[in-house]
């Protein structure tokens, strides 16, 4: 898993040696907390909110919700980053925006997989 | 459909449930600890001590003074040896642990009074006043008081002997038997202690000694303030005794001329940090098992710091002449240079994420490997340095004493008492350190 | 079980109307799951505005059924449109239904003066002086000899009942006659008051209880004749005038009584509503003759389903029925009625009315809803079948314009107000008289809710069944779920 997310992440942000935190942990880190997080979301959108209640479902909802996804997962990075580096460098603001678009990738990933199960959100967001 | 989905359900939430427990913490000893904020990785300790167990305290200390009346020369007029034990009782008393005193030879005898009233004791009473008793008898006796809390320490000239009886029989006796017998048994002694999980440390001191002084075949020397080295043997158990030596070398007037460890440290040290962002030369990252993304260009050779913390090593073995000379360093699949430097030595004016810098923190040497080559696209170095005992001791050992005038600064046998020491506390490992570094292009 | 249901004249048009409208809305006749209705026209004023529309609608709920509810569906299915109509010249069970469902009994030469009709100008003269003394033969004012019968018999009985009796020579009715079956029965509707019903109804009756086919002959008639309930505007020129209205009545009633056919009708319903205020336009017949629904022609379509529902031992018996309201008022509301005729006849039509809110004005603003989008229902693209689909909410804007614009006509005499309409974002003033609460944390039936209910009925259905199938079921489920939230009718 760490392997992947780290192939991953130095595909999109390239590799940093200065900073082997990033492949020791980080990448590690907050490429899984991201990935259960975009399930999370994902369940929460087409599973709960999606087949309980009709008030989270539309296409603009979707979008709110994938925007929620890109800043937490800039959030995300930045403060697993942060905590782990004690420093915050451009190497770490790149990896935090590029975290960003991959939890909204997931989520776009998760919602074609869990749309099928949705009673209200089942044709969201296409 | 609603089976299918309910399946699907669990089993997303099972796996989730799983990567979180399984993946997003690691904490190898268990402790409670992440290993990003353990300093002990691989043993438990609690969080307030950073993840290290918290090293036991000595409760007690138990301090035995040979006298037997080979030691008489020591407590004469203005001796140095008075005012060391002094010295040290006081200190141990006021600034370690309460300290109790024992006079000891062939008998104990407790001494009634406290740290501070040997000073006037050794003015105003005659010691050395009882027959002497071999060795490892004393070794083990006092070895007997040190609890699982408590420190024994005994003050001795070391001398190893037959009695007085066996040398009227053979004179030589001690000579003859000293590599056999005598060191047996001392291997002996220690290797029960060893056994029991005690450690020992050996402090040698020089004193004036002006009193008789006997041969190995019971002759009588007379000398007149000769320096004569004596002893401090502390033993305890293993967990307590590093610590309480660290704190005895704290003490500012305690200044033995040699020391040895028996028993610190059993096996040889795995762990290194590799520090990137310290000294740093070339292309290179780190990776599982070593370094990775090697790229060694002609003439620009790659260079990677690795933190070690050799804090359980005798002191000698820290030194770093010692490391210098000892430390071997072989690369299959590539060629390697190692230089040690002390952690002040280190360059880390380039140091900056919080992991490193409480990695280069917790490093008392760092350890800069230089590749110059590297032909094939894997290479593994291995760093070795081989446990290499002080010998201080031979040059501190004679086997014929009966000239000590001239011999007056070694003791009779004392290679075969401390051989016998080492024999007890040999061990499989032999390094002090030994790691393996991988090297991927 | 077929019933055949004859609607004579302009009243009949549109009581039958006024069943297509209940039958729409899914009520449930009897427990038989192969009722069959075989609705009837019968007049001769073939293009009265009141009969083409009777007919256009009866055509579109047969297409629409369908369409939507599939040919073979049950009629005491739990749906709109499920109750199964067929065409009375293609009753063999055999014969396909692909076809418009046909509802016009012709007449042989309709189209013709009734002096033409009756061979006039071929009869010796002595038999001409007898019919001018029955029949005005004047060409200009109240024409009665040359009457053209394509405008219908203008208030006339007596030229009325010799044009029906000819009927039994029509081919279309001997056709019919031959295939009547013993478990047959028969509805007649008419008016008392007017010409085509007054003279139709008992002509009709003389055939059935005459007729060669002894399943005819013997079998349950239930009949509803109309008396008058509503005032037209007196114009001097017309041979309609509200004043003879009564007149008509008392001879037609007091000829009734002393029918032996009449008087075995097992079922006869009466209904009148007189002295209300209002009236109205004057149409003497054709296409300019379209009048509002009346209350009371509703109430006439109840009959219907009345008779439809009685066992056959209960018919045993002629009887005579008459239908009362718990309160009167005008205008009269759900309020007034029986809590029986509430729960039988306006609760399906309650979920009708929502149902066709629904469709008109709510779903076409549901683009973001999971039942809109064009894999599941496809409501742009009109589900796939665009003529259908706007056949059906012409449909629903049809029983919208009955119930909540005609029947509430002043003009009518008495209006009844049913159900409003006019809300835009929520269902909450649906049913007069019975507003549903709402409070800061319920707002009641909105469109949002409204929109989650169509949502969820629609995903719970099967996946296999056709668009338009899910479409109809989806808002039926969802207007029950209307009715529970809105509880006891007023």
């Amino acid at each position: 898993m760490k392997t992947v997310f780290t192939w991953l992440y130095e595909l999109l942000c390239g590799a940093n040696d200065d900073l082997p935190e990033f492949r020791d942990t980080i990448f590690g880190s907050v490429g899984l907390a991201s990935l259960l997080l975009a399930l999370l979301l994902a369940a929460l959108f087409y599973l709960l909110l999606g087949r309980w209640r009709h008030v989270w479902y539309k296409l603009s909802h979707w979008v709110v919700t994938l925007l929620v996804c890109l800043v937490a997962g800039f959030g995300l990075a930045f403060g697993i980053a942060r905590q782990t580096l004690g420093i915050f460098n451009g190497y770490a603001m790149l990896f935090a925006v590029v975290n960003g678009i991959v939890l909204m990738s997931y989520f776009i990933l998760f919602s074609l997989l869990f749309k099928r199960f949705s009673v209200y959100a089942k044709r969201t967001p296409f | 459909m609603k089976i299918l989905y309910r399946i699907f359900f669990f089993s997303l939430a099972f796996s989730a449930s799983a990567a979180i427990l399984c993946g997003c913490r690691y904490d190898q000893d268990k402790d409670g600890l992440d290993d990003e904020q353990d300093a002990c990785v691989k043993v438990a300790g609690p969080s307030k001590n950073q993840g290290c167990p918290i090293p036991p305290e000595v409760q007690r200390i138990h301090l035995f003074l040979d006298n037997s009346a080979s030691m008489a020369g020591y407590y004469g007029p203005a001796t140095d040896y008075k005012a060391i034990v002094t010295d040290l009782a006081v200190k141990m008393d006021r600034e370690i642990k309460a300290v109790d005193i024992t006079l000891i030879a062939d008998e104990t005898q407790p001494f009634r009074g406290s740290a501070t009233d040997l000073s006037n004791a050794f003015a105003t009473t005659k010691f050395s006043t009882q027959r002497g008793s071999e060795l490892h008898k004393m070794l083990t006796a006092v070895a007997k008081r040190a609890g699982k809390r408590e420190v024994a320490l005994l003050v001795t000239d070391g001398i190893l002997s037959f009695p007085d009886s066996a040398i009227l029989r053979d004179r030589e006796i001690n000579v003859n038997n000293a590599k056999s017998t005598l060191k047996n048994d001392i291997y002996a002694a220690f290797s029960d202690l060893r056994h029991a999980g005690y450690a020992a440390s050996l402090y040698a001191f020089q004193s004036k000694f002006s009193g008789t002084y006997y041969t190995y075949q019971n002759g009588h020397v007379p000398l007149k303030g000769e320096m004569r080295p004596f002893y401090l043997w502390v033993i305890g158990q293993q967990r307590l005794l590093p610590g309480f030596d660290a704190r005895l070398e704290a003490i500012s007037s305690f200044h033995p001329a040699a020391v040895m460890h028996f028993g610190l440290t059993n096996a040889a040290l795995h762990d290194y940090q590799l520090l990137p962002q310290v000294s740093k030369l070339g292309h290179w990252a780190k990776a599982d098992g070593g370094i990775g993304d090697v790229e060694i260009i002609a003439g620009q050779p790659l260079q990677a710091a690795l933190g070690i913390d050799l804090g359980s090593l005798p002191p000698y073995a820290r030194n770093l002449s010692y490391l210098r000379s000892h430390i071997e360093t072989t690369c299959e699949g590539c060629t390697v240079t190692a230089t040690v430097v002390t952690h002040a030595m280190a360059d880390s004016s380039k140091l900056k994420t919080s992991k490193q810098l409480l990695a280069f923190s917790r490093s008392s040497h760092v350890l800069l490997l230089r590749v110059t080559a590297m032909g094939l696209p894997e290479a593994s170095i291995k760093l070795v340095l081989p446990m290499r005992y002080d010998n201080w001791f031979q040059a501190w050992s004679t086997m014929d004493d009966r000239d000590i005038k001239s011999h007056a600064a070694q003791t009779f046998a004392l290679e075969h008492l401390v051989q016998g020491v080492l024999d007890a506390y040999d061990t499989r490992s032999k390094n002090f350190i030994e790691f393996n570094l991988k090297l991927r292009k | 079980m077929r019933v055949f249901i004859f609607g004579i004249g302009g009243t009949g048009a549109k009581v039958l109307r006024s069943l297509t409208m209940l039958l729409a809305s899914g009520i449930r006749i009897n427990d038989s799951s192969d009722l069959t209705l075989v609705p009837i026209i019968v007049d001769t004023d073939a293009h009265n505005g009141n009969t083409a529309r009777t007919r256009d609608l009866l055509r579109s709920y047969y297409t629409l059924r369908r369409t939507f509810v599939g040919a073979q569906a049950a009629s005491d299915a739990p749906s709109f449109f499920n109750t199964q109509l067929r065409s009375f010249n293609r009753l063999d069970a055999t014969s396909s239904d692909a076809a418009d469902l046909d509802v016009q009994l012709n007449f042989q030469n309709q189209d013709d003066t009734f002096a033409n009709f009756i061979h006039y100008h071929g009869l010796e003269q002595q038999d001409k002086d007898v019919l001018e003394l029955l029949y005005n033969d004047s060409l200009d004012e109240a024409p009665e000899l040359h009457l053209n019968l394509n405008v219908g018999f203008k208030g006339n009985p007596n030229i009325g009942s010799v044009v029906f009796n000819d009927l039994k020579n029509q081919q279309q009715f001997k056709n019919l006659e031959s295939s009547f079956t013993a478990t047959d029965r028969v509805f007649i509707i008419s008016s008392i008051f007017g010409g085509t019903g007054a003279s139709g109804f008992p002509t009709l009756v003389k055939l059935i209880r005459e007729s060669d086919n002894a399943n005819l002959a013997t079998t349950k008639i239930g009949a509803v004749t109309v008396m008058p309930y509503f005032n037209v505007d007196a114009e001097e020129t017309s041979r309609i005038q509200s004043a003879i209205f009564d007149t008509k009545t008392k001879s037609a009633l007091s000829f009734y009584a002393g029918d032996q056919h009449m008087n075995s009708i097992q079922a006869m319903y009466y209904l009148a509503d007189k002295d209300q205020g209002g009236s109205l336009r004057n149409v003497e017949g054709g296409p300019d003759q379209l009048t509002d629904a009346h209350l009371v022609e509703f109430l006439a379509a109840t009959a219907i389903v009345d008779f439809i529902g009685k066992k056959d031992d209960e018919l045993l018996v002629p009887q005579c029925y008459e239908f009362g309201a718990e309160s009167g008022g005008n205008p009269l509301t759900i309020g007034a009625f029986a809590e029986h005729t509430k729960q039988r006849y306006f609760r399906p039509l309650a979920a009708f009315a929502y149902a066709a809110k629904m469709a008109t004005d709510l779903i076409p603003h549901m683009r973001a809803e999971a039942f809109y989008n064009g894999k599941e229902l496809n409501i742009d693209g009109k589900l796939g079948v665009p003529s259908e689909y706007q056949k059906l909410l012409q449909f629903f804007a049809e029983f919208q314009k009955w119930s909540g614009t005609e029947m509430s006509n002043k003009d009518n005499g008495r209006a009844f107000l049913s159900f409003y309409y006019g809300d835009r974002d929520h269902l909450n003033q649906l049913l007069h008289g019975k507003p549903i609460p709402t409070g800061f944390f319920n707002k009641g039936l909105t469109q949002a809710k409204v929109a989650g209910w169509l949502t969820k009925n629609e995903d719970g259905l099967p996946k296999d069944r056709r668009k338009t199938e899910k479409y109809l079921d989806m808002l039926y489920m969802t207007a029950q779920q209307c009715l529970a939230e809105l509880g006891q009718l007023p």
